[in-house]
């Protein structure tokens, strides 16, 4: 849709004017229902098509815009907790209601540089703490497919927002799956890069050992082009890698033919619903005609990988949430939900006195076999191949006051985050009450360019993009 | 395999809430003891592995450390930007209440 769209601009059958409003219109009928958006910018939108329409009527080389603004005129959305110059950031939080950054965060910038247009930002669960979307305080994202179901989370506005072609692209974070879980639920594609691939810097910090800045697209080119842009060493944040960023897009269509796809047996246990089990059957059918050699392997220490991600995590979190102090920006501590102020606590107490070997020192070294596992793994196959979420999305309200069941939903995402290589979320099919299921594919270390090439190929035989939701 | 089981006071979860600032109403310390109890009786499933050889992770990719020049920079965000956010300032400083005595 990028590459449809710059042609559509460059070859000026449209303008970028047009198409914003175009967008905006859609944002104004549908986000009443889905509360994809907490700030639309309609102004600032507007403003930066006209300088667009303008820029591109003054440049008689097409080929120089093509080359220099790669996102030319392409209507994004950034989650929530990404810095933005000028337009509110709330983290989805009321204590960070009416806060407006003084800068762009990198991916922000990057993007803007590139050429893209910011039409708001996303509803997302308050500081991306959550899997179902429903922890904003600004009242839960609907899933497209049914608005009584949660539409995945945290980063719950910007797979439905995708899903309902509010935006082109939409930004995101995975720290423990908040990319990947809302990809599955909404038939959209998301990328979760490798740890320090893309910069953190100006994105609201949740757990800085496993925070991934990555996005939502509806297709698998798309989310490779948009990852051409924000990938990348920035001098602002030190955990950034400074290994080259390859053309994501050269060779994405080159098939999986000889290649060794792993699919590790302790994500396909009867703990994961038997729907899910199914498509994931057929899709590893689907890569087996397309010549991809099928190799098991095993993760065994993927059990006890959720039990480390809910230690590491919250003490990350109870340590950067303590910036919070209502002085320099934002309201009092008070002012954090629910969920934030459980993980606060969970946080404090793995970390205090007497209790840091039991939890946080004990949860490091079994992050360490983890690690090792898919290393081992790597050695034996390309990629890895598995199911996103182990359940089905729930009712908006199911499960709300049971915040284990909820923790229970990152069980086959946050291996990933701990391990800090890439996973591609991408479709897979729908369940027989027409509700969508995603697959992941997950790299070694700064491979995602496999990753876009094997999710290339499945995306070209199932084509599931296509079937878009009745709203 | 040990196995312990942990389990919360009301009088542990103020003691925790006031080590992270965290000020918390009657309802929220009832509701919250059972919630973080069970999340921390899930984590004692990590005593099944034996970890007694094994070296802690704290950083998933392995680089180095790395050293930044300190130089200023041209685009550093001017005091009134940095304060724009802040309730209480004056003079280009933030006001807070007096913390020592």
């Amino acid at each position: 849709m990028i590459k449809k769209t710059l042609q559509e601009l460059t070859e000026k059958q449209l303008s970028v004017s047009e198409l914003v409003d175009s967008y905006l219109k859609r944002i104004d009928s549908l986000n009443k229902k889905l509360n994809a958006f907490i700030t639309i910018d309609y102004e600032g939108a507007r403003k930066r098509a006209k300088e667009l329409d303008e820029l591109i009527h003054h440049e008689n080389n097409l080929n120089h815009i093509n080359k220099k603004y790669p996102l030319f005129g392409i209507p994004v959305a950034h989650k929530d907790i990404y810095s933005t110059k000028s337009i509110e950031t709330t983290a989805a939080s009321n204590i960070l209601k009416g806060y407006i950054p003084p800068y762009d965060a990198t991916a922000v910038k990057r993007a803007h540089d590139a050429g893209a247009v910011v039409l708001g930002k996303l509803n997302c669960d308050a500081f991306a703490h959550g899997a179902t979307g429903e922890n904003s305080d600004f009242g839960p994202t609907k899933n497209p497919y049914d608005f009584t179901k949660i539409p995945g989370g945290s980063s719950s506005g910007s797979g439905a927002a995708i899903a309902s072609d509010l935006c082109i692209v939409a930004s995101g974070t995975d720290t423990g799956g908040s990319l990947r879980s809302p990809a599955s639920f909404t038939n959209t594609t998301a990328i979760k890069p490798t740890y320090g691939r893309v910069s953190r810097y100006g994105i609201i910090a949740m757990a800085s050992s496993t925070d991934s800045i990555g996005h939502i697209t509806r297709t698998v080119e798309d989310c490779a082009q948009y990852l051409s842009v924000t990938a990348g060493f920035d001098p602002h944040d030190a955990t950034s890698s400074q290994s080259p960023v390859p053309d994501y897009l050269e060779g994405i269509d080159e098939g999986v033919r000889g290649m060794k796809i792993g699919i590790p047996k302790e994500y396909m246990t009867d703990g994961v619903d038997a729907e899910i089990r199914q498509a994931t059957e057929v899709v590893i059918k689907k890569y087996e005609s397309l010549g991809a050699s099928i190799v098991s392997v095993s993760l065994a220490h993927t059990e006890y990988a959720l039990a480390v991600y809910y230690i590491v995590q919250p003490s990350e979190i109870s340590s950067n949430l303590g910036r919070f102090d209502g002085i320099r920006f934002g309201a009092t501590r008070d002012q954090f939900g629910a969920e934030a102020k459980r993980r606060i606590m969970i946080g404090t107490y793995a970390l205090s006195t007497g209790y840091y070997d039991a939890y946080y020192l004990k949860a490091q070294k079994v992050r360490t076999l983890i690690i090792e596992d898919f290393k081992k793994a790597f050695e034996k196959v390309d990629v890895l191949l598995a199911p996103v979420s182990p359940v089905m999305p729930p009712k908006i309200g199911e499960q709300v006051n049971d915040p284990l069941k909820n923790y229970l939903m990152d069980v086959l995402v946050g291996p990933a985050n701990l391990a800090g290589i890439p996973s591609l979320s991408v479709p897979a099919g729908f369940s027989s009450d027409g509700m969508p299921i995603g697959v992941q594919i997950m790299g070694n270390h700064f491979d995602e360019k496999t990753l876009f090439k094997v999710g290339y190929a499945l995306e070209r035989e199932l084509k599931l993009y296509e079937r878009k939701p009745d709203l | 395999m040990k196995t312990t089981k942990t389990s919360l006071t009301p009088e542990e979860v103020k003691r925790i809430a006031r080590l992270a600032r965290l000020p918390l109403s009657q309802e929220e310390i009832e509701r919250f003891t059972p919630q973080l109890s069970e999340v921390l009786n899930y984590f004692n499933k990590l005593n099944e592995v034996d970890t007694s050889s094994v070296k802690p992770t704290y950083q998933s990719i392995s680089d180095e450390n790395r050293f930044q020049e300190q130089k200023l920079e041209a685009d550093t965000l001017s005091t009134e930007e940095v304060l724009k956010n802040a309730k209480e300032k004056k003079d280009g400083y933030v006001l807070t209440e007096q913390v020592i005595k």
